[in-house]
Protein backbone atom coordinates (compact mmCIF):
# COMPACT_ATOMS: atom_id res chain seq x y z
CA UNK A 1 0.00 0.00 0.00
CA UNK A 2 2.67 2.38 0.86
CA UNK A 3 4.34 1.66 -2.41
CA UNK A 4 0.97 2.59 -4.04
CA UNK A 5 0.80 5.82 -2.23
CA UNK A 6 4.50 6.55 -2.82
CA UNK A 7 3.93 6.15 -6.70
CA UNK A 8 1.21 8.57 -6.57
CA UNK A 9 2.83 10.92 -4.93
CA UNK A 10 5.45 11.33 -7.13
CA UNK A 11 3.13 11.44 -10.12
CA UNK A 12 0.86 14.23 -8.64
CA UNK A 13 3.91 15.88 -7.10
CA UNK A 14 5.97 15.79 -10.58
CA UNK A 15 3.09 17.97 -12.44
CA UNK A 16 2.65 20.97 -9.74
CA UNK A 17 -0.01 22.40 -11.84
CA UNK A 18 -2.17 19.62 -10.23
CA UNK A 19 -2.31 21.73 -6.87
CA UNK A 20 -4.07 24.20 -8.64
CA UNK A 21 -7.42 23.85 -6.78
CA UNK A 22 -6.01 22.95 -3.53
CA UNK A 23 -3.97 26.09 -4.00
CA UNK A 24 -6.53 28.90 -5.07
CA UNK A 25 -9.28 27.51 -2.87
CA UNK A 26 -8.09 28.91 0.22
CA UNK A 27 -7.81 32.19 -1.17
CA UNK A 28 -11.17 32.50 -1.58
CA UNK A 29 -11.35 32.21 1.97
CA UNK A 30 -9.32 35.49 2.30
CA UNK A 31 -12.43 37.23 0.02
CA UNK A 32 -15.14 35.25 2.43
CA UNK A 33 -13.00 36.11 5.46
CA UNK A 34 -12.65 39.79 4.25
CA UNK A 35 -16.46 40.01 3.33
CA UNK A 36 -17.10 38.71 6.99
CA UNK A 37 -14.58 41.65 8.51
CA UNK A 38 -16.99 44.29 6.00
CA UNK A 39 -20.30 43.09 7.27
CA UNK A 40 -19.29 42.81 11.04
CA UNK A 41 -20.34 39.07 10.62
CA UNK A 42 -17.63 37.15 12.18
CA UNK A 43 -20.14 34.19 13.94
CA UNK A 44 -20.09 32.78 10.22
CA UNK A 45 -16.21 32.15 10.10
CA UNK A 46 -16.27 28.54 11.04
CA UNK A 47 -18.98 28.24 8.38
CA UNK A 48 -16.86 30.59 5.68
CA UNK A 49 -13.87 27.99 6.54
CA UNK A 50 -15.76 24.57 6.22
CA UNK A 51 -17.36 25.37 2.79
CA UNK A 52 -14.36 26.20 1.75
CA UNK A 53 -12.50 23.32 2.59
CA UNK A 54 -15.45 21.35 1.12
CA UNK A 55 -15.49 22.84 -2.25
CA UNK A 56 -11.50 22.68 -2.01
CA UNK A 57 -12.16 18.54 -1.54
CA UNK A 58 -14.33 18.05 -3.97
CA UNK A 59 -12.76 20.21 -6.74
CA UNK A 60 -10.00 18.44 -5.88
CA UNK A 61 -12.03 14.84 -6.15
CA UNK A 62 -13.47 15.71 -9.39
CA UNK A 63 -10.57 17.60 -11.35
CA UNK A 64 -7.52 15.57 -10.09
CA UNK A 65 -8.21 12.24 -8.56
CA UNK A 66 -10.98 10.98 -11.49
CA UNK A 67 -8.22 11.39 -13.58
CA UNK A 68 -6.16 9.15 -12.26
CA UNK A 69 -7.47 6.19 -14.40
CA UNK A 70 -7.70 8.22 -17.95
CA UNK A 71 -3.93 9.09 -17.22
CA UNK A 72 -3.42 5.71 -16.81
CA UNK A 73 -5.06 5.12 -19.73
CA UNK A 74 -3.26 7.96 -22.01
CA UNK A 75 0.29 6.27 -20.61
CA UNK A 76 -0.78 2.96 -21.92
CA UNK A 77 -0.57 1.36 -18.40
CA UNK A 78 -3.78 -0.12 -18.53
CA UNK A 79 -3.11 -3.00 -20.37
CA UNK A 80 -0.42 -4.25 -17.99
CA UNK A 81 -2.36 -3.40 -15.23
CA UNK A 82 -5.17 -6.08 -16.51
CA UNK A 83 -2.35 -8.55 -15.75
CA UNK A 84 -2.75 -8.34 -12.19
CA UNK A 85 -6.32 -6.91 -12.48
CA UNK A 86 -7.16 -7.41 -8.75
CA UNK A 87 -3.80 -5.38 -7.81
CA UNK A 88 -4.33 -2.95 -10.11
CA UNK A 89 -7.88 -2.05 -8.99
CA UNK A 90 -7.07 -1.80 -5.15
CA UNK A 91 -3.84 0.22 -6.22
CA UNK A 92 -6.45 2.11 -8.31
CA UNK A 93 -8.91 2.74 -4.99
CA UNK A 94 -5.41 3.63 -2.58
CA UNK A 95 -3.98 6.06 -5.24
CA UNK A 96 -7.60 7.73 -5.58
CA UNK A 97 -8.13 8.22 -2.11
CA UNK A 98 -4.07 9.33 -1.31
CA UNK A 99 -4.83 11.70 -3.69
CA UNK A 100 -8.14 13.09 -2.36
CA UNK A 101 -6.85 13.08 0.75
CA UNK A 102 -4.65 15.84 -0.42
CA UNK A 103 -7.32 18.02 0.51
CA UNK A 104 -7.14 17.60 4.06
CA UNK A 105 -4.56 20.51 4.09
CA UNK A 106 -7.04 22.79 2.77
CA UNK A 107 -9.21 22.18 5.66
CA UNK A 108 -5.45 23.26 8.18
CA UNK A 109 -4.89 26.11 5.58
CA UNK A 110 -8.50 28.21 5.93
CA UNK A 111 -8.60 27.55 9.74
CA UNK A 112 -5.05 28.78 9.86
CA UNK A 113 -5.88 31.71 7.69
CA UNK A 114 -9.05 32.61 9.65
CA UNK A 115 -7.03 32.32 13.03
CA UNK A 116 -4.27 34.88 11.83
CA UNK A 117 -7.40 37.37 10.44
CA UNK A 118 -8.52 37.49 13.81
CA UNK A 119 -11.80 35.14 13.45
CA UNK A 120 -12.55 32.30 15.55
CA UNK A 121 -11.90 29.41 13.18
CA UNK A 122 -11.35 26.36 15.16
CA UNK A 123 -13.53 23.80 15.55
CA UNK A 124 -15.34 22.93 18.90
CA UNK A 125 -15.03 19.43 18.89
CA UNK A 126 -11.60 18.83 16.61
CA UNK A 127 -11.58 15.65 16.48
CA UNK A 128 -14.62 14.69 15.63
CA UNK A 129 -14.17 17.38 12.75
CA UNK A 130 -11.07 15.62 11.85
CA UNK A 131 -13.07 12.74 12.14
CA UNK A 132 -15.77 13.61 9.64
CA UNK A 133 -13.28 15.19 7.40
CA UNK A 134 -11.74 12.28 6.72
CA UNK A 135 -14.64 10.42 5.88
CA UNK A 136 -15.99 13.08 3.53
CA UNK A 137 -12.40 12.48 1.94
CA UNK A 138 -13.23 8.37 1.63
CA UNK A 139 -16.54 9.39 0.14
CA UNK A 140 -15.16 11.91 -2.61
CA UNK A 141 -12.60 9.49 -3.23
CA UNK A 142 -15.35 7.22 -4.26
CA UNK A 143 -17.03 9.80 -6.07
CA UNK A 144 -13.96 10.03 -8.24
CA UNK A 145 -13.78 6.70 -8.52
CA UNK A 146 -16.92 6.38 -10.31
CA UNK A 147 -16.25 9.26 -11.94
CA UNK A 148 -12.70 7.92 -13.33
CA UNK A 149 -14.85 5.05 -14.43
CA UNK A 150 -17.33 6.43 -16.48
CA UNK A 151 -14.51 8.69 -18.16
CA UNK A 152 -13.04 5.85 -19.32
CA UNK A 153 -16.30 4.20 -20.61
CA UNK A 154 -17.76 7.01 -21.74
CA UNK A 155 -15.57 9.88 -22.67
CA UNK A 156 -18.10 12.79 -23.35
CA UNK A 157 -18.56 12.97 -19.40
CA UNK A 158 -14.74 14.59 -19.40
CA UNK A 159 -16.63 17.86 -21.34
CA UNK A 160 -19.17 17.25 -18.53
CA UNK A 161 -16.77 17.38 -15.94
CA UNK A 162 -17.18 21.32 -14.60
CA UNK A 163 -20.76 20.30 -14.63
CA UNK A 164 -19.48 18.04 -11.64
CA UNK A 165 -18.92 20.79 -9.36
CA UNK A 166 -21.72 23.62 -8.63
CA UNK A 167 -24.51 20.90 -8.90
CA UNK A 168 -22.79 19.02 -5.83
CA UNK A 169 -22.17 21.99 -3.88
CA UNK A 170 -25.56 23.06 -3.43
CA UNK A 171 -26.95 19.24 -3.06
CA UNK A 172 -23.86 18.66 -0.44
CA UNK A 173 -25.00 21.85 1.13
CA UNK A 174 -22.07 23.54 0.73
CA UNK A 175 -23.04 26.65 -0.19
CA UNK A 176 -26.93 26.74 0.85
CA UNK A 177 -28.61 24.73 3.77
CA UNK A 178 -29.87 21.19 2.29
CA UNK A 179 -32.84 22.02 3.45
CA UNK A 180 -33.31 24.74 1.36
CA UNK A 181 -33.16 23.12 -1.89
CA UNK A 182 -36.70 22.56 -3.81
CA UNK A 183 -38.61 19.41 -2.32
CA UNK A 184 -38.13 17.29 -5.17
CA UNK A 185 -34.27 16.80 -4.38
CA UNK A 186 -34.36 16.16 -0.76
CA UNK A 187 -34.82 12.53 -1.48
CA UNK A 188 -31.14 13.17 -3.12
CA UNK A 189 -29.56 14.88 -0.52
CA UNK A 190 -30.67 12.22 2.03
CA UNK A 191 -28.49 9.68 0.29
CA UNK A 192 -25.80 11.67 -0.60
CA UNK A 193 -23.09 11.56 1.74
CA UNK A 194 -21.83 14.75 1.76
CA UNK A 195 -24.95 16.87 2.58
CA UNK A 196 -25.04 14.12 5.99
CA UNK A 197 -21.46 14.73 6.49
CA UNK A 198 -21.13 18.33 5.60
CA UNK A 199 -24.03 19.12 8.35
CA UNK A 200 -21.98 16.77 10.84
CA UNK A 201 -19.15 18.76 10.52
CA UNK A 202 -20.87 22.18 10.79
CA UNK A 203 -22.43 21.05 14.10
CA UNK A 204 -19.22 19.70 15.38
CA UNK A 205 -17.19 23.04 14.40
CA UNK A 206 -19.80 24.75 16.18
CA UNK A 207 -19.83 22.18 19.11
CA UNK A 208 -23.50 21.15 19.63
CA UNK A 209 -23.90 17.92 18.02
CA UNK A 210 -26.86 15.27 19.09
CA UNK A 211 -26.63 11.77 18.36
CA UNK A 212 -23.00 11.81 17.10
CA UNK A 213 -22.81 7.80 16.99
CA UNK A 214 -26.36 7.45 15.17
CA UNK A 215 -24.85 10.24 12.40
CA UNK A 216 -21.50 9.17 12.20
CA UNK A 217 -22.88 5.62 11.29
CA UNK A 218 -25.10 6.77 8.84
CA UNK A 219 -21.79 8.88 7.18
CA UNK A 220 -20.13 5.95 7.46
CA UNK A 221 -22.50 3.53 5.64
CA UNK A 222 -23.30 6.22 2.84
CA UNK A 223 -19.34 6.82 2.36
CA UNK A 224 -18.81 2.56 1.82
CA UNK A 225 -21.61 2.75 -0.61
CA UNK A 226 -19.91 5.45 -2.54
CA UNK A 227 -16.43 3.80 -2.34
CA UNK A 228 -18.15 0.21 -3.49
CA UNK A 229 -20.03 2.28 -5.53
CA UNK A 230 -16.98 3.43 -7.26
CA UNK A 231 -14.76 0.63 -7.20
CA UNK A 232 -17.44 -1.78 -8.85
CA UNK A 233 -17.76 0.99 -11.55
CA UNK A 234 -13.88 0.54 -12.01
CA UNK A 235 -13.80 -3.24 -12.07
CA UNK A 236 -16.99 -3.02 -14.83
CA UNK A 237 -14.28 -1.19 -16.92
CA UNK A 238 -11.60 -3.38 -16.33
CA UNK A 239 -13.97 -6.11 -17.42
CA UNK A 240 -14.98 -4.31 -20.49
CA UNK A 241 -10.95 -3.39 -21.51
CA UNK A 242 -10.48 -7.14 -21.43
CA UNK A 243 -13.53 -7.78 -23.55
CA UNK A 244 -11.42 -5.64 -26.01
CA UNK A 245 -14.74 -2.68 -25.12
CA UNK A 246 -12.90 0.06 -24.07
CA UNK A 247 -9.83 1.16 -26.00
CA UNK A 248 -7.09 1.02 -24.05
CA UNK A 249 -4.97 4.07 -25.33
CA UNK A 250 -6.01 7.33 -25.32
CA UNK B 1 -10.56 -27.28 -21.66
CA UNK B 2 -7.51 -28.58 -20.03
CA UNK B 3 -3.67 -28.84 -21.06
CA UNK B 4 -1.55 -31.50 -22.80
CA UNK B 5 0.91 -33.05 -20.28
CA UNK B 6 3.96 -31.76 -21.34
CA UNK B 7 2.67 -28.63 -22.68
CA UNK B 8 2.92 -24.93 -21.22
CA UNK B 9 0.63 -23.87 -23.73
CA UNK B 10 -1.92 -25.14 -25.91
CA UNK B 11 -4.19 -23.34 -28.15
CA UNK B 12 -6.93 -24.58 -29.57
CA UNK B 13 -9.24 -23.37 -32.12
CA UNK B 14 -8.53 -20.20 -31.31
CA UNK B 15 -10.74 -17.41 -32.75
CA UNK B 16 -10.74 -13.83 -32.16
CA UNK B 17 -13.44 -11.14 -34.06
CA UNK B 18 -14.07 -7.41 -33.88
CA UNK B 19 -16.71 -5.67 -34.26
CA UNK B 20 -16.84 -2.34 -35.99
CA UNK B 21 -19.77 0.05 -37.66
CA UNK B 22 -17.79 -0.67 -41.05
CA UNK B 23 -17.29 -4.46 -40.89
CA UNK B 24 -16.45 -6.99 -38.27
CA UNK B 25 -12.66 -8.15 -38.56
CA UNK B 26 -11.82 -11.82 -38.29
CA UNK B 27 -8.32 -11.29 -36.18
CA UNK B 28 -7.47 -14.86 -35.67
CA UNK B 29 -9.10 -17.62 -36.99
CA UNK B 30 -9.02 -21.36 -36.01
CA UNK B 31 -5.54 -21.25 -34.40
CA UNK B 32 -4.17 -24.43 -32.87
CA UNK B 33 -0.61 -25.15 -31.31
CA UNK B 34 1.39 -25.84 -28.37
CA UNK B 35 4.36 -24.73 -26.96
CA UNK B 36 6.12 -27.18 -25.13
CA UNK B 37 7.57 -26.62 -21.25
CA UNK B 38 11.29 -25.09 -21.64
CA UNK B 39 10.92 -24.30 -25.32
CA UNK B 40 11.36 -20.67 -27.06
CA UNK B 41 8.88 -20.44 -29.95
CA UNK B 42 8.91 -18.03 -32.55
CA UNK B 43 5.85 -15.82 -33.95
CA UNK B 44 6.00 -14.75 -37.29
CA UNK B 45 3.97 -12.43 -39.12
CA UNK B 46 3.05 -9.18 -41.00
CA UNK B 47 2.04 -6.65 -38.96
CA UNK B 48 -1.71 -7.12 -38.27
CA UNK B 49 -1.36 -10.93 -38.79
CA UNK B 50 -3.07 -10.95 -35.10
CA UNK B 51 0.27 -11.89 -33.32
CA UNK B 52 -0.26 -9.05 -30.40
CA UNK B 53 -4.20 -10.50 -30.75
CA UNK B 54 -2.61 -14.37 -29.72
CA UNK B 55 -0.54 -12.95 -26.97
CA UNK B 56 -3.26 -10.42 -25.50
CA UNK B 57 -5.30 -13.76 -25.58
CA UNK B 58 -2.92 -15.99 -23.74
CA UNK B 59 -1.77 -13.74 -21.11
CA UNK B 60 -6.21 -12.86 -20.76
CA UNK B 61 -5.29 -9.55 -21.79
CA UNK B 62 -8.50 -10.49 -24.12
CA UNK B 63 -11.14 -12.67 -24.10
CA UNK B 64 -11.84 -15.38 -27.31
CA UNK B 65 -14.35 -14.82 -29.52
CA UNK B 66 -14.40 -18.71 -29.53
CA UNK B 67 -11.91 -21.59 -28.99
CA UNK B 68 -9.54 -21.56 -26.09
CA UNK B 69 -5.85 -21.84 -24.12
CA UNK B 70 -4.49 -23.17 -21.40
CA UNK B 71 -1.04 -21.93 -19.75
CA UNK B 72 0.11 -24.59 -17.88
CA UNK B 73 -3.36 -26.39 -17.82
CA UNK B 74 -4.79 -23.11 -16.65
CA UNK B 75 -7.20 -22.10 -19.07
CA UNK B 76 -6.99 -18.82 -20.18
CA UNK B 77 -10.66 -17.53 -19.71
CA UNK B 78 -11.99 -19.50 -16.73
CA UNK B 79 -8.85 -19.40 -14.45
CA UNK B 80 -7.69 -16.23 -15.96
CA UNK B 81 -5.64 -15.54 -11.78
CA UNK B 82 -3.81 -18.46 -12.48
CA UNK B 83 -2.55 -17.82 -15.89
CA UNK B 84 -1.46 -14.73 -14.55
CA UNK B 85 0.74 -15.95 -12.36
CA UNK B 86 2.22 -17.67 -14.98
CA UNK B 87 3.10 -15.25 -17.61
CA UNK B 88 5.38 -12.60 -17.75
CA UNK B 89 4.72 -10.12 -20.46
CA UNK B 90 6.54 -7.82 -22.66
CA UNK B 91 4.74 -5.39 -24.90
CA UNK B 92 7.24 -2.67 -25.88
CA UNK B 93 6.59 0.31 -27.37
CA UNK B 94 6.90 3.58 -26.14
CA UNK B 95 4.04 3.57 -23.73
CA UNK B 96 2.56 1.25 -21.02
CA UNK B 97 5.07 3.11 -18.06
CA UNK B 98 4.98 6.28 -16.34
CA UNK B 99 6.79 8.19 -18.14
CA UNK B 100 7.13 10.74 -15.19
CA UNK B 101 8.80 8.51 -13.34
CA UNK B 102 12.12 6.93 -12.96
CA UNK B 103 12.24 3.15 -14.49
CA UNK B 104 13.29 2.23 -10.56
CA UNK B 105 10.40 3.78 -9.40
CA UNK B 106 8.23 2.11 -12.15
CA UNK B 107 9.48 -1.32 -11.38
CA UNK B 108 8.77 -0.85 -7.97
CA UNK B 109 5.13 0.12 -8.43
CA UNK B 110 4.81 -2.75 -10.89
CA UNK B 111 6.75 -5.11 -8.15
CA UNK B 112 4.23 -4.78 -5.57
CA UNK B 113 1.41 -5.34 -7.93
CA UNK B 114 2.72 -8.40 -8.77
CA UNK B 115 2.69 -9.45 -4.73
CA UNK B 116 6.14 -8.64 -4.59
CA UNK B 117 6.89 -7.23 -0.75
CA UNK B 118 8.99 -4.14 -0.47
CA UNK B 119 12.13 -5.84 0.31
CA UNK B 120 11.59 -8.18 -2.26
CA UNK B 121 10.64 -5.53 -4.07
CA UNK B 122 13.60 -3.98 -4.35
CA UNK B 123 16.30 -6.15 -4.16
CA UNK B 124 14.65 -7.70 -7.18
CA UNK B 125 14.79 -4.74 -9.41
CA UNK B 126 18.17 -3.67 -7.88
CA UNK B 127 19.05 -7.09 -9.61
CA UNK B 128 17.02 -6.83 -13.15
CA UNK B 129 18.69 -3.37 -13.35
CA UNK B 130 22.03 -4.28 -13.41
CA UNK B 131 21.06 -7.31 -15.16
CA UNK B 132 19.83 -5.25 -18.04
CA UNK B 133 22.66 -2.50 -17.82
CA UNK B 134 19.59 0.34 -16.42
CA UNK B 135 21.70 0.81 -13.05
CA UNK B 136 23.07 4.04 -14.35
CA UNK B 137 19.92 5.52 -15.81
CA UNK B 138 17.71 4.05 -12.89
CA UNK B 139 16.98 7.01 -11.34
CA UNK B 140 16.04 9.14 -14.46
CA UNK B 141 12.51 9.91 -15.35
CA UNK B 142 11.71 6.95 -18.34
CA UNK B 143 10.36 9.92 -20.84
CA UNK B 144 14.19 11.06 -21.09
CA UNK B 145 14.84 7.55 -22.02
CA UNK B 146 15.43 6.06 -25.91
CA UNK B 147 13.09 3.43 -26.89
CA UNK B 148 16.01 0.96 -26.48
CA UNK B 149 16.00 1.60 -22.66
CA UNK B 150 12.38 1.92 -22.70
CA UNK B 151 12.37 -1.88 -24.45
CA UNK B 152 14.97 -2.80 -21.40
CA UNK B 153 12.24 -1.04 -18.75
CA UNK B 154 9.76 -3.45 -20.20
CA UNK B 155 11.72 -6.17 -20.24
CA UNK B 156 12.64 -5.73 -16.48
CA UNK B 157 9.02 -5.66 -15.78
CA UNK B 158 8.13 -8.86 -17.82
CA UNK B 159 11.45 -10.24 -15.62
CA UNK B 160 10.09 -9.37 -12.13
CA UNK B 161 8.00 -12.03 -11.08
CA UNK B 162 9.77 -14.79 -12.44
CA UNK B 163 7.14 -16.09 -14.99
CA UNK B 164 7.25 -19.71 -16.12
CA UNK B 165 5.85 -18.39 -19.44
CA UNK B 166 7.79 -15.61 -20.85
CA UNK B 167 5.44 -13.68 -23.76
CA UNK B 168 7.60 -11.20 -25.28
CA UNK B 169 5.82 -8.78 -28.36
CA UNK B 170 8.85 -7.38 -30.60
CA UNK B 171 11.35 -7.37 -27.75
CA UNK B 172 14.67 -5.67 -29.45
CA UNK B 173 12.18 -3.03 -31.28
CA UNK B 174 14.99 -0.04 -31.23
CA UNK B 175 17.53 -1.65 -29.16
CA UNK B 176 21.10 -1.49 -30.42
CA UNK B 177 23.13 -4.16 -31.71
CA UNK B 178 24.91 -4.76 -28.50
CA UNK B 179 21.98 -4.41 -26.61
CA UNK B 180 20.00 -6.68 -28.91
CA UNK B 181 23.14 -9.68 -29.08
CA UNK B 182 22.98 -9.35 -25.19
CA UNK B 183 18.85 -9.75 -24.82
CA UNK B 184 19.49 -12.74 -27.51
CA UNK B 185 22.06 -13.87 -24.56
CA UNK B 186 19.45 -13.65 -21.92
CA UNK B 187 16.48 -15.62 -23.54
CA UNK B 188 19.08 -18.30 -23.63
CA UNK B 189 19.70 -18.02 -20.57
CA UNK B 190 15.97 -17.93 -19.62
CA UNK B 191 15.60 -20.99 -21.45
CA UNK B 192 18.03 -22.67 -19.33
CA UNK B 193 16.56 -22.27 -16.87
CA UNK B 194 13.49 -24.19 -17.74
CA UNK B 195 11.52 -21.17 -18.96
CA UNK B 196 9.37 -21.24 -21.67
CA UNK B 197 9.38 -18.14 -24.34
CA UNK B 198 6.88 -17.12 -26.77
CA UNK B 199 8.38 -14.49 -29.17
CA UNK B 200 6.62 -12.24 -31.41
CA UNK B 201 9.11 -10.71 -33.78
CA UNK B 202 10.33 -9.29 -37.63
CA UNK B 203 13.86 -9.94 -36.68
CA UNK B 204 14.13 -12.64 -38.65
CA UNK B 205 18.09 -13.38 -37.77
CA UNK B 206 16.81 -13.40 -34.36
CA UNK B 207 14.23 -15.81 -34.77
CA UNK B 208 16.19 -18.71 -36.37
CA UNK B 209 19.23 -18.00 -33.82
CA UNK B 210 17.36 -18.21 -30.81
CA UNK B 211 13.85 -20.03 -31.51
CA UNK B 212 13.66 -23.62 -31.31
CA UNK B 213 10.41 -23.49 -33.33
CA UNK B 214 8.61 -21.31 -35.37
CA UNK B 215 5.12 -20.01 -36.51
CA UNK B 216 4.18 -18.19 -39.48
CA UNK B 217 0.84 -16.57 -39.09
CA UNK B 218 -0.92 -14.53 -41.83
CA UNK B 219 -4.47 -13.18 -42.10
CA UNK B 220 -5.07 -14.54 -39.01
CA UNK B 221 -4.26 -18.06 -39.55
CA UNK B 222 -1.30 -20.49 -38.55
CA UNK B 223 0.01 -20.90 -41.92
CA UNK B 224 3.18 -23.23 -40.89
CA UNK B 225 4.79 -24.01 -37.70
CA UNK B 226 8.24 -25.95 -37.13
CA UNK B 227 12.25 -26.13 -36.30
CA UNK B 228 13.51 -23.52 -38.69
CA UNK B 229 15.94 -26.37 -40.26
CA UNK B 230 12.96 -28.44 -41.31
CA UNK B 231 10.04 -25.89 -42.50
CA UNK B 232 13.53 -24.79 -44.43
CA UNK B 233 14.04 -28.04 -45.75
CA UNK B 234 10.10 -28.51 -46.13
CA UNK B 235 9.91 -25.65 -48.31
CA UNK B 236 12.53 -26.48 -50.65
CA UNK B 237 14.01 -23.45 -50.93
CA UNK B 238 16.87 -22.86 -53.07
CA UNK B 239 20.61 -22.51 -52.05
CA UNK B 240 22.59 -19.10 -53.04
CA UNK B 241 26.34 -20.03 -54.49
CA UNK B 242 28.33 -17.03 -55.29
CA UNK B 243 31.76 -17.49 -56.92
CA UNK B 244 34.24 -15.17 -57.23
CA UNK B 245 36.75 -14.41 -59.85
CA UNK B 246 34.04 -15.68 -62.28
CA UNK B 247 34.72 -15.08 -66.14
CA UNK B 248 31.50 -13.95 -67.86
CA UNK B 249 32.73 -16.22 -70.40
CA UNK B 250 31.58 -19.35 -68.72
CA UNK B 251 28.04 -18.30 -68.29
CA UNK B 252 26.41 -20.23 -71.25
CA UNK B 253 28.24 -23.42 -69.76
CA UNK B 254 26.85 -22.88 -66.17
CA UNK B 255 23.38 -22.25 -67.70
CA UNK B 256 23.61 -25.42 -69.52
CA UNK B 257 23.59 -27.02 -66.05
CA UNK B 258 20.36 -28.41 -64.98
CA UNK B 259 18.66 -27.42 -61.81
CA UNK B 260 21.01 -24.12 -61.86
CA UNK B 261 19.22 -20.50 -61.97
CA UNK B 262 21.64 -17.63 -62.79
CA UNK B 263 20.78 -14.30 -60.80
CA UNK B 264 23.68 -12.02 -61.65
CA UNK B 265 27.06 -12.48 -63.51
CA UNK B 266 30.05 -10.62 -64.43
CA UNK B 267 33.57 -10.94 -64.84
CA UNK B 268 34.14 -10.85 -61.27
CA UNK B 269 31.61 -13.03 -59.78
CA UNK B 270 28.42 -14.92 -60.06
CA UNK B 271 25.21 -15.62 -58.04
CA UNK B 272 23.04 -18.60 -58.99
CA UNK B 273 20.66 -20.96 -56.96
CA UNK B 274 20.48 -24.32 -57.21
CA UNK B 275 17.31 -26.27 -56.68
CA UNK B 276 19.00 -29.27 -55.41
CA UNK B 277 21.89 -31.29 -54.16
CA UNK B 278 22.87 -33.06 -57.57
CA UNK B 279 23.01 -29.15 -59.04
CA UNK B 280 24.73 -28.05 -56.52
CA UNK B 281 27.47 -30.63 -56.94
CA UNK B 282 27.39 -30.68 -60.67
CA UNK B 283 28.16 -26.85 -60.27
CA UNK B 284 30.74 -26.80 -58.04
CA UNK B 285 32.47 -29.35 -59.70
CA UNK B 286 32.02 -27.16 -63.45
CA UNK B 287 33.33 -23.99 -60.84
CA UNK B 288 36.47 -25.95 -59.63
CA UNK B 289 37.47 -27.70 -62.51
CA UNK B 290 38.19 -23.76 -64.28
CA UNK B 291 40.40 -22.61 -60.98
CA UNK B 292 37.71 -20.81 -59.51
CA UNK B 293 38.23 -21.53 -55.73
CA UNK B 294 36.34 -19.07 -54.41
CA UNK B 295 33.37 -20.25 -53.63
CA UNK B 296 30.56 -19.60 -51.06
CA UNK B 297 26.89 -21.63 -50.40
CA UNK B 298 24.53 -20.04 -48.77
CA UNK B 299 21.73 -21.79 -47.40
CA UNK B 300 18.12 -20.67 -47.67
CA UNK B 301 17.00 -18.37 -44.51
CA UNK B 302 13.83 -17.74 -42.71
CA UNK B 303 13.65 -14.22 -44.21
CA UNK B 304 13.07 -16.73 -47.58
CA UNK B 305 10.90 -18.39 -46.04
CA UNK B 306 9.15 -16.07 -44.90
CA UNK B 307 8.36 -14.16 -48.10
CA UNK B 308 7.55 -17.45 -49.62
CA UNK B 309 5.11 -18.41 -47.19
CA UNK B 310 3.65 -14.87 -46.48
CA UNK B 311 1.74 -12.78 -49.25
CA UNK B 312 3.75 -9.55 -50.60
CA UNK B 313 1.50 -7.10 -49.50
CA UNK B 314 4.61 -3.93 -49.78
CA UNK B 315 2.72 -1.43 -46.97
CA UNK B 316 -0.71 -2.67 -47.22
CA UNK B 317 -2.09 -4.29 -43.90
CA UNK B 318 -4.68 -7.37 -44.80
Amino acid sequence: MTTYLSTQWRLVASQPGLFATLAIMPLYSLVFYTTLRAQDRPDLAPIVALTTFGMSMWAHGMFVASNIVENDRREGVIQQGLLTPAAYQWSMVIRIIGTTALSLVALAEVVVIGVLLGFSTVPESVTLCVLVAMLLVLGTAGAALLVSALGVRVQAIRSLQNALTYPFYLLGGLILPADWLPEPVHWLTRIFFLSHGFRLLQDAAAGHVTDVTSRLAVLLLLVLAQLLVGACALAVVLRAARAGRVPLYG
Amino acid sequence: MTGTGGSMLAVRGLSRRFESRKAPRLALDDVTFDVARGEVLGLLGPNGAGKTTLVRIITTLLLPTSGGATVAGHDVVRDARAVRRTVGLLLGGERGLYSRLTARQNLRYWAALHGLDTRTGRRRVTELLEELGLSDRADEQVRTYSRGMLQRVHLARALLSRAELLIMDEPTNGMDPHAAAAFDDLVRRQRAEGTTVLLATHDMRQAQSLCDRVALIDGGRLRAIGAPDTLLTDAQLLRTVTARGFRAELTPAVRAIGGVLVQSDDDSELVARVTDGAALGALLNALVTVGINEISVTPPSLTELYRARISDRDFQLR
